[in-house]
């Protein structure tokens, strides 16, 4: 059977298709415009890509943030769920699932089915994470590459608050005006998130293999840091943004 | 003058570790200064106060939620968590507030020690009975010691402990004194680390750093312009940064006279008062101390406390220094602010976290300096 | 087809006029020439019973009103902002300062009052040590004469050394509000309130035992309007009657397998008071999941007395002084017996304050006799004594295998609660635990 899985996160909607086990095409659109497009753009995009048309996909079950937008979807799981399925998927390992994409963040633990067996989500008050170092990069006036390599730049280790981030945000602005180095501060944001996740994901234990999804794993500076937080390697698949969807698409295939 | 303190504080744990290799015996760390080192002390225990690093740790947030517990017990068990007072024998806990005691169950069941306890201090330092429930409490305590060190402590243990400490606060408060001149012979810098480092400290070792201190003290010559007289008002001031900062890097000049916390005069201030039952005599000592605000009800003994504080150090200023998530001190710092105002002292109210945002607070002083010295 | 008979409880309107009555009764004491004592339930309110005239109002109850009230909730709660006290603060506690501030009240059926309902005498004891501080700070702003009690640590129970002490608080808190209210003390009603209030605690955890019981009959929801009686009067004859034809409305429920929720398909422990201004999330997990909450330490604890059998056997309910034999007919016995029995886990002594060292044990005793499927547990930020034991005891739960989360919320301030979120985090853990969702999609 071909299914669709879409993830609709708060930066982007992400499409995949697939047929049976197989990835037919991936595709994401950027939230910009109404979400009601956002979510048929990626759709349509996914469908394009794969060369099919509408009538084919069998099943389409979406999840992420804004899953109860999908009108269309036959059926709805959460992000925990895709996640830890996609993630199986794509590193068959994966243990611990942490996900961290640009509002929230949330560590899963499952078995190697994708099954969950427990999970943790941020505090209200430690939401923002992929925003927020975005915003920070912006802080910082570097784009998201240079941000990256900026952190590898710097050894040092300035601790930030790790609570709050608008109170982290107002840390930052102090480091700016202070003599800590632009890398400095790169690798001291990405140490904070990391360290919350890390915080995070020792709630539910950490069991090999730890496998990283969402958009903030495409940040190597924050993987590492991760890793020192966690004492463990972290892996990413190929396309952490997709996972979700893939998830999606897989659980679509029952 | 006081760099050795500022040493051994800095390097606490290498000291407790030397410590117990130098003398054999063993190390109880304490959370809350109700916790009664005198009878560690007569029981050759080296009692340590469990304080963080100013640095956090992801191993804390499972057991304790960042969104509750506050800054300086999160701190503080984070330290634990990461392994800093793995050469702990004991823990105690002398009951406070809600946070210093979820820190200790926490501590105990997942960091184990040989020996832990957590001695039922009475809330409130006001009710009816309060002193026999307390001697009481630690004649049970003392049991609980004498039968995991394999011996009796006996009267003539518990004067020593007694007399260390009583001479530990007396010397405290004398040096304090030199304060209240009209140019602080001692910065509340050097103050806190002396306190401080007391509470880490072997006291007779403390007290004999101390004489050596006092023979030098009257003769000091301060270069420095005193400014404005600060009072710190709050919980269990670790934060070292934050004084320095205060007294050396501002605009303008400020000197910290006077505290009311757990980590200065508030735990210094009274003695135990020798009595035939050592343990009574113990007992009126911590439930007469000038009180926490968890344990100041129904009646508010702080506010004339702190107003005799203000008035013998000639105090220009308050900082209320709030842990976030503090809610004791919450709970009394409007009431303080109201009261400040009253006396025409101007109150600055600072939230710490583990690590504190020291840019904006240094902004937020030296306003709070140009009110005090006239300047807008 | 539902899987359970379901039914709604008889009993359910006498209980809600029983509190509206009672409230009434509180707010028009002094029209009717009697006495207004208010007082933090459990230890500090059933000594009152020994006057002729009063009426005794449980604080906590007075609070939760407010806040259920979420509108007036949070004009009580920015009042008191507005007067320097901060957002962290106890939830309750703002309830009540803010009512003080504003001198207005509500009533259980939403009815405005022009009066906060300032009481002649007041009395609160060191459950969390700021339950003090909320009436040092109520008592000191409307210049009330006070009582408050120190409650230290109270596990393991049966310490000589507490008893004694709590018991001389006791018989000095009766002769302080003798002289404050100007009137006599009367041993035969005190002697008879507290034996009154021991039958209906001890009623209570036999209606609290019922609900162990597969499909269960009560709901936890439900459970919260029934707790009112015994909180805030347990010393009345009415509220012996009524607990007794409560625990024979509940046993007939189990005899007739009558479900509180007919599709009762997940069981749920919860630990502390409620989000009172989003109690709809109990609905939500009824309706969505068949997710049912079914006991929690604070609904069991909070109106009845327990132990664990043979130290850290299950828990059971404590035997009353008078199953025991214990000597009642002075002043001095009675308040000790009182002392005694409520020095158990008991109201809200569980948590983090008088037995931190066992709350996660207590709740994981819970969620097994009460064959709890899952535990979602409230992080209440609006009270720091209850937030603080949460993740130990999630953790103690999780570790025995029974899946557990937590959920952050607040007792009493509605901006704090974000119930999209919420309600989030409860769709994952059923889906985490192949609970099927009931509806066809999310709500």
């Amino acid at each position: 059977m071909i299914t669709a899985g879409i993830d609709v996160g708060a930066s982007s909607t992400k499409a995949v298709i697939m047929d049976g086990n197989k990835i037919l095409a991936k595709f994401r659109q950027m939230a910009e415009g109404e979400e009601e497009y956002v979510i048929n753009a990626a759709l349509h995009g996914a469908i394009d890509a794969a060369g099919i048309k509408r009538e084919d996909i069998g099943k389409i079950v979406a999840t992420g943030a804004g899953a109860k937008n999908v009108d269309f979807a036959d059926d709805i799981v959460t992000d925990i769920s895709s996640g830890a399925r996609g993630a199986v998927y794509e590193v068959p390992a994966s243990r611990t699932v942490v996900d961290v994409g640009a509002e929230q963040a949330r560590a899963v633990k499952c078995d190697a089915t994708g099954k969950l067996l427990d999970f943790a989500t941020n505090e209200r008050c430690a939401a923002g994470s992929g925003a927020f170092i975005e915003s920070m990069a912006r802080a910082l006036q570097t784009d998201f590459v240079t941000f990256i390599d900026y952190h590898f730049q710097s050894d040092k280790d300035i601790p930030l608050n790790a609570q709050c981030a608008v109170f982290a945000e107002s840390e930052v602005v102090s480091l700016i005006n202070s003599t800590a180095t632009t890398a400095d501060i790169s690798r001291a944001i990405n140490n904070s998130i990391a360290e919350r996740t890390s915080s995070m994901t020792r709630r539910v234990g950490i069991e090999e293999t730890v496998t990283a999804i969402g958009g903030v794993a495409l940040n190597k500076g924050f993987l590492d840091s991760l890793q020192r937080f966690l004492e463990v390697k972290v892996t990413v698949p190929a396309d952490p943004i997709f996972t979700n969807a893939v998830g999606a698409a897989l659980i679509a295939q029952g | 003058m006081f760099e050795k303190f500022s040493e051994i504080l800095t390097n606490r744990h290498e000291y407790a570790r030397d410590w117990k290799k130098r003398t054999g015996g063993k190390v109880v760390g304490f959370f809350c200064s109700y916790a009664p080192e005198e009878p560690l002390k007569a029981a050759g225990i080296l009692p340590v106060r469990i304080i963080g690093g100013h640095k956090s740790s992801d191993k804390v947030g499972k057991y304790i939620a960042p969104n509750i517990g506050c800054s300086f017990c999160r701190d503080a068990l984070g330290r634990g968590l990461e392994g800093d007072y793995d050469y702990l024998d004991g823990i105690v806990q002398g009951q406070t507030c809600l946070h210093t005691g979820e820190a200790f169950w926490v501590w105990q069941k997942h960091l184990p020690v040989k020996f832990s306890y957590f001695l039922a201090v009475p809330h409130s330092t006001q009710t009816i009975g309060r002193e026999e429930y307390l001697a009481v409490e630690y004649a049970k305590f003392k049991t609980a010691l004498e039968k995991w060190i394999g011996k009796e402590i006996t009267n003539e243990d518990l004067d020593r402990g007694i007399e260390s400490y009583n001479t530990n606060r007396q010397l405290i408060r004398q040096i304090f004194e030199f304060r209240q001149q009209d140019n602080p012979l001692v910065t509340g810098s050097e103050a806190l680390d002396l306190a401080l480092s007391g509470q880490i400290m072997d006291r007779d070792e403390h007290n004999a750093m101390m004489k050596e201190v006092l023979k030098k003290l009257p003769d000091r010559k301060m270069d420095r312009d005193p400014g404005t007289r600060i009072m710190i008002i709050g919980s269990v001031n670790t934060d070292r940064e934050f004084m320095h900062m205060v007294e050396h890097e501002c605009d303008l000049p400020a000197t910290i006279v006077i505290d009311d916390t757990c980590t200065g005069i508030r735990y210094n201030f009274n003695d135990v008062n020798p009595q035939e039952d050592r343990l009574m005599a113990i007992s009126l000592r911590y439930n007469h101390r000038p009180p926490c605000p968890n344990k100041d009800w129904p009646r508010r003994r702080r506010i004339p406390f702190i107003k005799h504080l203000i008035k013998t150090y000639k105090v220009d200023a308050v900082i209320l220094f709030n842990h976030k998530f503090c809610q004791p001190h919450q709970l009394d710092n409007a009431v303080i602010e109201r009261e400040m105002k009253a006396m025409g002292i101007p109150t600055l109210t600072l939230e710490f976290d583990i690590r504190i945002p020291i840019g904006q607070f240094r902004t937020r002083v030296e306003a709070m300096l140009e009110t005090t010295m006239d300047i807008i | 087809m539902s899987k359970y008979k379901t039914e709604p409880m008889k009993l359910w309107k006498r209980i809600k006029e029983f509190k509206q009555n009672h409230f009434k009764e509180y707010h028009e004491a002094h029209k009717n020439g009697r006495l207004r004592f208010l007082g933090a339930t459990a230890l500090s309110i059933s000594q009152y019973t020994g006057f002729e005239n009063a009426v005794i109002m449980g604080s906590e109850p007075f609070a939760a009103n407010i806040a259920f009230w979420k509108d007036f909730g949070l004009k009580c709660m920015e009042e008191c902002e507005r007067r320097g006290m901060t957002r962290e603060l106890c939830g309750y506690s703002k309830c009540v300062w803010g009512a003080q501030f504003l001198n207005k009240n509500i009533m259980p059926d939403g009815t405005m009052l022009s009066e906060w309902g300032k009481p002649d005498f007041a009395s609160s004891f060191s459950l969390a040590p700021c339950h003090c501080k909320w009436f040092q700070i109520l008592c000191e702003n409307s210049d009330t004469p006070m009582y408050l009690f120190d409650l230290t640590k109270a596990y393991p129970y049966n310490d000589e050394n507490l008893i004694k002490y709590m018991t001389g608080q006791m018989l000095d808190c009766i002769e302080q509000a003798e002289k404050a209210v100007g009137q006599p003390f009367i041993d035969e009603l005190f002697i008879k309130g507290v034996k009154n209030e021991f039958k209906s605690y001890r009623t209570w955890c036999d209606i609290m035992i019922l609900n162990q019981t597969i499909p269960a009959p009560l709901d936890e929801k439900t459970i919260f309007s029934f707790i009112v009686p015994n909180l805030t009067k347990a010393y009345g004859d009415d509220t012996v009657a009524l607990m007794q034809e409560l625990k024979e409305e509940v046993q007939d429920r189990v005899n007739r397998g009558i479900a509180a929720v007919a599709n009762e398909q997940f069981r749920i422990i919860t630990d502390a008071i409620p989000p009172w201004p989003a109690l709809e999330l109990y609905r939500y997990l009824e309706r969505e999941y068949g997710g049912v909450v079914v006991g929690s330490p604070y609904v069991i604890c909070l109106c009845g007395s327990w132990k664990f059998e043979n130290d850290k056997g299950d828990l059971i309910p404590t035997p009353t002084p008078v199953e025991l034999g214990m000597p009642l007919t002075t002043r001095e016995e009675v308040a000790r017996a009182l002392v005694w029995y409520r020095s158990h886990f008991s109201t809200e002594t569980p948590y983090n304050i008088a037995c931190g060292e066992v709350l996660h044990e207590l709740t994981l005793k819970i969620a097994k006799q009460w064959h709890a499927d899952g535990g979602m547990l409230h992080q209440n930020i609006g009270c720091t004594m209850q937030a603080l034991g949460s993740m130990e005891s999630r953790n103690a739960v999780a570790e025995a295998g029974i899946p557990c989360m937590n959920y952050e919320g607040n007792d009493a301030d509605s901006r704090e609660i974000d119930l999209t979120n919420m309600k989030r985090k409860f769709d994952i853990f059923f889906e985490a635990n192949n609970v099927k969702r009931l509806t066809k999609k999310a709500a």
